[in-house]
């Protein structure tokens, strides 16, 4: 109980700096305010991706998600001319509905064998959208899709980002202490056992995986509303390899860490703009760096330095 | 009627009968053991009753009706669980967390009202909580309740298994080589235990190597070789067996306490 | 009909020295290497440099081409995975190091070689004509060397010490642990000669369909599809799943433009692994 003390001051500081400070301080940014718009995008679809991780799967088909949430969006607003408040539900109905058909059949492999499987779905929603036909312009894409109404200024378009990642936030979060999130956890540690004690394991690994691509599906709605485009590459294996880099790099134990690992990637990589040549390459460098020497993430950096400062107090012979 | 009826039940792997035409029945309340040498199909049953295999053919009957094509959440629900060998808690779970986990079937209150946390929510969570304690008295774990599952010793994760088990309230429980692994003392820990869930009005089945402590225990033993039933009985009749003697003297590499 | 089924052939047979090279790694270290296909494009670039630019002999290409991309998985091998494989206390932390290298590798060689397609000249030219369908020498070339290299893989693992010390890493960790195999150097050992096949796979095709530092992620993803085809872990699944995409390849290539054929074979791909998601060969999994 006590441990929630400090993580729900941490929340209540971010939801302060997000919504309260950021807007103050860079209202005229226009870039940095795209920055922090993408970044909370981002975030919310890694704790998707974390949801998924958290039963024991390794998902790498949220970009496969992002791309029909934002074809959805691209396709109703531009040739319906539907209202982008109607599209974004929609939207996010779409990736759900596509999550349980394909996911009732593939979510009893595991391991390599399921992240192989939801790579190909990638790739399959890439390609999908390519061979669309006029129904999703192939390889142009949508352009023009317009600004949804309320949201015409990038500062109102990062305050309902904003918002959207902390109501993710709180609703991952909640979830993660009720019996529920017991039950997911329980999933990854033993399927078999958590059966035996009644837990309908198929239902359970669904409902996250629906959860999880109904993210996906929102964040890719609000990315076509933000960048007023979709192509069919628009979201790549790269891009559902990044979502699960974002959690891993931030750590898996709670929902800090997708958010965490996010934002510090995405302004990271913008700051090494400057060295544009080898953002990338110092991108990857980064990955195996952290692999090596942060397996747990970034959140379990307080624990291994408390670890260490433990130790060597331990070395010190007593008097 | 029997509580738990096995009828005919056959499992076949390809060209392999792991399990032949095996019928047996267990009355409420008692304890039934199943034995037999290595390889003679006593997990594979195990695996068919709990749900976690489909007979190829026959029946498996809890309280009358079918319980064989149920997946093992559906038999739970129904009234019966087993327990495990190897994965037989959750490792990153405290043990307090482990035993909250499975009253699962007992939860009454939806996923949306648990997200809320509503006052109805929060008072089920205080019952299992209280409930959770008790039954971990009753195991003599209760000083470990904060303590990560993974540290804790062979015996007492058997232990914390069994725990979980009784949680869902069952009326059948299916313990998976119970005795297996453990020194004198922590076996007659075991019988104990086991009598004392038997004394709780549970019926138990249980798969086993230890002929000792099945011998002390049993109401009645049931021997498998080679996926067949090859007697059935009280402890003394099957201690004088020719077909069970036979059975376990002809594979030297089984050693028998009869 | 005839060029289909020559096609097939030919990209059947290089694709499944990609299809051994991972499969390989996959059964001795439990690994997706992810950076199969960077390795398969350094071998093709090295090449391109050795035969194609400085006009070196094309067997001193592919003896580079092998090679480097060895020395490479060797090295991740000994100073990435292996740490990390002993130290990460979920599976997924192994995998995503593995995505790391494949970034780490693509964007080394996109400094190193630029965004540019590049080819080489034939080292053989000629066409041969069967049955109304064209061949040319420079195929039948890389089929012809690549059952030569699948042939002697196979019975390097079979009867060589380091091979048989593989297979028995592949079929039983701790038995091959009690039995003196030294994994460390097995296993770096295995991922070298993975990665020296993915490269040598490059270094043919590279004559046949050239090289861009792009391609890393298409080879990759084809190697995947061809262990998912045909089982993880299994030689006979590689060369299983090398066979049917080779040819679903060259049928669908032959029918339809270009991306719906791989459209379909994803597809077909997810369709067949929600019926069989081990694989034609492959064991049960997960």
């Amino acid at each position: 109980m006590m441990q929630r003390f400090p993580a729900l001051a941490g929340f209540i500081l971010f939801a302060a700096v997000m919504l309260i400070a950021i807007p103050l301080l860079l209202a005229g940014q226009g870039y940095w305010l795209t920055v922090l718009t993408t970044a909370a995008l981002l975030a919310f679809g890694s704790i998707g991706v974390w949801l998924t991780f958290a039963i024991g799967r390794i998902n790498i088909a949220q970009g496969a998600f992002a791309l029909i949430g934002g074809y959805v969006v691209a396709i109703l607003c531009t040739r319906y001319h539907t209202s982008f408040w109607i599209a974004l539900p929609l939207s996010v109905l779409a990736a759900m509905l596509v999550a349980t058909l394909v996911g009732w059949p593939i979510l009893r492999l595991r391991g390599v064998y399921f992240a192989m499987i939801t790579l190909s779905l990638t790739e399959v929603a890439s390609l999908a959208f390519l061979n669309g036909g006029s129904f999703t312009e192939g390889a142009s894409g949508i352009t023009s899709i317009p600004r949804p109404a309320l949201l015409s200024s990038s500062l109102a378009i990062y305050i309902a980002s904003a918002l959207l990642l902390l109501i993710g936030i709180v609703v991952a979060w909640r979830f993660a202490v009720s019996p529920a999130g017991a039950v997911f956890r329980s999933l990854r540690q033993g399927e078999e056992l958590a059966a035996s004690l009644g837990i309908n394991i198929a239902r359970y690994r669904l409902l996250a995986f629906i959860a999880s691509s109904g993210m996906g599906g929102a964040a890719g709605a609000m990315f076509a509303a933000f960048q007023q485009n979709i192509f069919p590459t628009s979201y790549t294996v790269n891009d559902s390899v990044n979502f699960m880099l974002y959690c891993f790099l931030g750590g898996l134990q709670s929902v800090a860490g997708p958010v965490v690992g996010a934002f510090l990637l995405v302004i990271a990589f913008q700051l090494l703009s400057a060295i544009q040549r080898f953002q990338a390459l110092l991108y990857g460098i980064f990955m195996i760096a952290a692999m090596l020497f942060l397996p747990n993430g970034l959140m379990s950096l307080p624990q291994l330095l408390l670890a260490r400062r433990d130790r060597r107090a331990d070395a010190v012979p007593p008097r | 009627m029997s509580l738990l009826a096995v009828e005919g039940v056959s499992r076949r792997f390809g060209g392999l009968t792991a399990v032949n035409n095996v019928s047996f029945s267990v009355e409420a309340g008692e304890i039934l053991s199943v034995i037999g040498p290595n390889g003679a199909g006593k997990s594979t049953l195990f695996k068919l009753i709990a749900g976690f295999l489909k007979p190829s053919a026959g029946h498996i009957l809890l309280d009358g009706r079918r319980i064989d094509g149920l997946r093992p959440h559906a038999i739970a629900a129904r009234g019966l669980v087993r327990t495990f060998q190897e994965t037989t808690v959750f490792r990153e779970m405290t043990v307090l967390e482990n035993v909250v986990v499975a009253h699962h079937l007992r939860r009454r209150h939806s996923v949306l009202a648990e997200l809320l946390a509503t006052p109805g929510v929060h008072a089920e969570q205080q019952e299992f909580l209280a409930d959770s304690r008790k039954l971990l008295a009753r195991l003599s774990l209760s000083g470990l309740e904060d303590e990560e599952a993974r540290n804790l010793p062979h015996g007492h994760l058997r232990a914390l298994g069994i725990a979980m088990a009784l949680a869902v309230r069952p009326r059948v429980i299916l313990l998976d080589e119970p005795f297996t692994g453990m020194n004198s003392e922590e076996t007659e820990r075991a019988v104990e235990i086991v009598r004392d869930i038997r004394a709780g009005g549970i019926t138990v089945v249980l798969v086993e190597h230890d002929m000792g402590a099945v011998m002390r225990i049993s109401d009645r033993i049931v021997v498998l070789n080679f996926g067949t039933l090859i007697a059935s009985g009280v402890p003394s009749a099957i201690q004088q067996d020719e077909t069970v003697i036979d059975a376990y003297l002809g594979r030297a590499d089984e050693i028998v306490a009869l | 009909m005839a060029q289909i089924l020559i096609d097939g052939c030919v990209l059947a047979a290089s694709y499944a020295l990609i299809a051994l090279g991972i499969t390989l790694i996959f059964s001795i270290m439990r690994l997706l290497n992810f950076a199969h296909g960077e390795l398969f494009m350094i071998g093709a670039f090295m090449v391109y440099y050795v035969y194609g630019a400085w006009h070196l002999p094309f067997a001193v290409g592919l003896l580079v081409a092998a090679l480097v991309p060895a020395l490479i998985g060797a090295g991740f091998e000994k100073f990435l995975f292996r740490r990390v494989m002993r130290i990460a206390t979920r599976e997924e932390n192994t995998m995503l190091l593995a995505v790391g290298t494949a970034i780490l590798l693509d964007n080394v060689a996109l400094f190193l070689f630029g965004e540019e397609q590049h080819g080489v000249p034939e080292t053989i030219s000629g066409v041969l004509q069967i049955e109304g369908g064209f061949l040319p020498y420079q195929r039948l070339l890389v089929v012809v060397m690549s059952l030569v290299l699948i042939a002697l893989l196979l019975l390097f693992v079979q009867y060589s010490r380091p091979g048989r010390a593989m297979r028995a890493l592949a079929q039983d960790r701790d038995a091959a642990l009690l039995m003196g195999v030294d994994v460390d150097r097995t296993s770096m050992l295995g991922f070298a000669i993975g990665a020296g096949l993915a490269g040598l796979a490059g270094g043919l095709l590279v004559t046949i369909q050239g090289v861009n530092a792009g391609i890393g992620v298409d080879i990759s993803i084809k190697a995947f599809i061809m262990i998912m085809i045909g089982g993880a872990g299994v030689v006979s699944g590689a060369l299983l799943g090398a066979l049917v995409l080779g040819f679903a390849e060259s049928v669908g290539y032959a029918l339809l433009p270009g991306s719906e054929t791989y459209l379909l074979i994803f597809v077909a791909l997810v369709l067949f692994l929600i019926v069989r998601p081990q694989g034609i060969m492959g064991h049960p999994w997960g």
